[in-house]
């Protein structure tokens, strides 16, 4: 194996292939930043041109996309609070209020580099664990999921600071939304009026633009401001940042990166589910969790490092098993058959060169992309220079276009401004549009896992035994009821201790 | 992916550049619904698949059915298959068959989606071996064979294309061909193995019904020709797409034969009233 990685060292560095991976990283970054646009659509827009190309150089230009799109997403999350791509919502929480406190350098590079470092994690086991990995990930069966869903509505908690309430209504109504449809059980369709449009769904991305982007472009035509946020330069930023990071905030870039990894190679799960589990779990380990949501670094860190280093690990059940861990991974599937090559065994025998170039490539783009991600740090960032309304012109312009690409489907851009509306009235009453998307997210996953698992415990004779004994379920139950219970234990300490205060 | 090697190939045929718009959702019904709605100028074309077309308007008010398009051809027939994960208990057909009369409703078998290629073949093969299984249906084929890999279900019933990638992992019963499958020859036929079940999931190509039948006829003879390409037959066969050129004309004729039979059994599950 190891000369084949070596040979796969070589392969990558070559001035082709370096040139290439930048390219595709310039391309990856400013898609994921323009709001509207998402990984999925660069990387299938991709696609196509590696028909010409030698394999190994075409994977290696979707990865780069791959990774470029996934951590591009911050730019905008942080800038004018639209997450560029689903990944980064979390991002929006704490990259936001940093740049209306005019520490937008610091934001956006701490994206950055906590990016790069995830991407860098995240492939180590898609290099040197991935049978093994991808075994293990076909563990989970539909309770598993299920329950994965339900841990992951207990983040709502860890997203409404402040009024839990407030974040119970919005995820209910993203778990409302996501029964629009066609029931996965049945075959027939629920809550679409007659409409045939509304058969395919509630579509993600559309939905996500509108409750974020659009309610944001409504809410800078209200407000008296001229720009988006005052900008301050903040010189120094990349050793300082650097500094802090490695000091202060190694463990949670290092255990959402785990995070991003595991998560990611769950098929179906993937990375618009991992940054929220990486910032749910940073918030109850840290020790300022009251900094998150006002504009904590620490929150950057985890949703970044963990978005990226889903990158690689959806890569692992595709490459081990033809099973794509994400929608690009699906994608990136048909890259790969395209080129004739068939995920399994085989890939790790007869095509080792070029899969080992593609794997070792994506640590080389990982690390190119820490300079052209710089570039376009300082390119980005010029938006604070521009006024309101133009900014709130273009993002409403990328909102429909982006809207309108996913499907070609005039549905979608409806969904969208429909959603800006309803994201627009919710900000002013203070019901933050994160739970809602997350509810949408999680409504599909838990109601097909819980009706599989459902019909299987019948068939096998016991419904309980199925949702309750299985060992991983059981690890998910743990975990979804300490997440529920230790905010309630955080906050009676606290009383406690101020109680104590105020009596002596 | 069948149709991205028909884009590969496309120059060869046709002066003009091929575009492919992704219509997802729905099990492939957004698509064909906009290829149904779509002006019949000869600029828009479609893939179809059989038995989807004709059985999800059974199931909901899908704004097409059969003859809402005008067949061109078709590309490829991609028959059933019944499989377990290879360390499965099951030991072979009969065996299977054995334990689902002795345990109604005891086997779980994964199918992708609901009024689907699977379902009806799940639906037929039940009511010929006089079973009953378990039905669960998955979102998509990757789902569905994840979860026969990880044991979550006894067995599937999917198809040659999406089985082939993962052969390795698994043991194959049976395929639902008239005779044995040219890319598989060690598979038993279920017709062969006593169970007169011949289904497959049937894809072409149609422009939406109206359509001038000078212009039906010039794409007719350009995919006949397309078709024929020794190049574009051996990428089909390498990953794992059962190549089977039929005519518009049989294509039409059979689908909707298979439509009345598909009607009638998803009507004696009570599945539909």
């Amino acid at each position: 194996m190891w000369t084949d990685v070596l040979a796969g060292l070589v392969n990558a560095l070559t001035p082709v292939n370096l040139l290439i991976m930048s390219l595709a990283l310039a391309g990856g970054i400013i898609i994921g930043t323009l709001p509207g646009l998402t990984a999925t659509m660069g990387v299938a827009l991709l696609v196509p041109l590696t028909f010409a190309m030698e394999p190994a150089t075409g994977l290696l230009m979707l990865g780069a996309m791959y990774c470029g799109a996934i951590y591009g997403g911050a730019n905008s999350a942080i800038l004018i609070n639209v997450p560029g791509t689903p990944a980064a919502v979390c991002t929006t929480f704490d990259g936001y209020p940093l740049t209306q406190k005019g520490k937008a350098d610091s934001a956006l590079f701490t994206a950055l580099f906590t990016s790069v470092i995830g991407g860098i994690i995240g492939t180590i086991p898609l290099l040197l664990f991935t049978k093994p990995l991808a075994m293990a990930a076909l563990k989970f069966g539909p309770p598993e999921y299920f329950w994965l869903a339900i841990f992951g509505l207990t983040i709502i908690s860890a997203l409404s600071s402040g009024n839990l309430i407030k974040g119970l209504l919005g995820g209910t109504l993203g778990l409302l939304l996501a029964t629009i449809g066609i029931d996965p059980s049945t075959g027939l369709s629920r809550f679409t009026f007659g409409s045939e449009h509304l058969v395919a769904g509630i579509t993600l991305v559309p939905a996500m633009i509108g409750f974020f982007s659009m309610s944001m472009v409504l809410g800078l035509m209200d407000n008296d401001q001229t720009y988006v946020a005052k900008y301050e330069r903040e010189p120094g930023v990349i050793p300082r940042i650097i500094g802090q990071m490695l000091r202060h905030t190694k463990m949670v870039i290092f255990r959402s990166s785990i995070i991003g990894t595991i998560v990611g190679i769950l098929p179906g799960a993937g990375g618009n589910i991992a940054s929220f589990i990486a910032y749910n779990e940073t918030k109850r380990f840290s020790k300022q969790a009251d900094q998150l949501g006002k504009g904590s670094l620490e929150g950057i860190a985890a949703s970044e490092s963990a978005n990226n280093a889903t990158v690689s690990s959806s890569l692992i059940p595709l490459l081990a098993l033809g099973i794509p861990g994400s929608p690009v991974a699906a994608v990136l599937l048909g890259g790969l058959l395209v080129h004739g090559l068939l995920p399994g065994p085989r890939l790790f025998t007869e095509s080792a060169v070029v899969t080992y170039t593609f794997i070792v490539g994506l640590f080389v783009a990982n690390i190119l992309m820490l300079f052209v991600g710089y570039a376009g740090m300082k390119l980005f960032v010029r938006v604070l220079s521009v006024p309101n309304y133009y900014v709130a012109g273009v993002v409403m312009v990328l909102s429909v276009i982006g809207s309108y690409a996913i499907r070609n489907d005039m549905v979608d851009v409806y969904i969208m401004l429909i959603a800006g509306l309803i994201g627009y009235v919710f900000n002013k009453v203070d019901i933050q549009p994160g739970p809602i998307v997350l509810g949408l997210i999680l409504g599909t996953i838990a109601e097909i896992g819980f009706f599989q698992s459902w019909l299987i415990g019948q068939a096998q004779g016991s419904i309980w035994a199925l949702f309750f004994t299985r060992p991983i379920s059981v690890v998910l139950i743990l975990m979804t009821l300490i997440s529920i219970i230790s905010p309630i234990i955080a906050d009676w300490k606290k009383n406690k201790t101020e109680k104590d205060g105020t009596a002596a | 992916m069948q149709l991205r090697l028909v884009q590969k190939y496309w120059r060869e045929v046709f002066p003009n550049n091929l575009i492919i718009v992704h219509r997802p959702g729905a099990g492939g019904e957004v698509g064909f619904r906009e290829l149904a709605r779509s002006a019949p100028d000869g600029y828009t074309l479609g893939g179809v698949n059989m038995p989807h077309i004709y059985l999800q308007p059974l199931a909901r008010n899908t704004g097409f059915t059969l003859d809402s398009f005008a067949y061109i051809c078709q590309m490829v027939d991609d028959p059933q298959v019944i499989a377990v994960q290879k360390d499965s208990p099951i030991r072979d057909l009969a065996d299977l068959i054995s334990r689902a009369q002795a345990n109604p409703g005891r086997l779980t078998v994964g199918n992708v989606g609901t009024f689907t290629g699977h379902h009806e073949t799940t639906l037929l093969f039940q009511h010929v071996t006089n079973t009953r299984f378990t039905v669960i249906p998955y979102v998509g084929a990757a789902d569905q064979l994840a979860a026969v890999r990880g044991r979550h279900v006894d067995f599937i019933i999917s198809n040659l294309s999406d089985v082939t990638p993962h052969l390795a992992d698994l043991r194959v019963f049976a395929i639902s061909t008239e005779t044995r499958h040219r890319m598989q020859p060690t598979w038993p036929t279920l017709k062969e193995l006593g169970i007169p079940v011949v289904t497959s999931i049937t894809r072409g190509v149609a422009a939406p019904a109206g359509i001038d039948p000078a212009i039906l006829r010039y794409y007719r003879e350009g995919f006949a020709r397309l078709s024929a390409i020794p190049a574009y037959k051996a990428d089909m066969d390498r990953i794992g797409q059962s190549f089977a050129y039929l005519s518009g004309e049989d294509y039409e004729a059979n689908s909707k034969e298979a439509a009345v039979r598909g009607e009638n059994l998803f009507r004696r599950f009570g599945l539909i009233r």
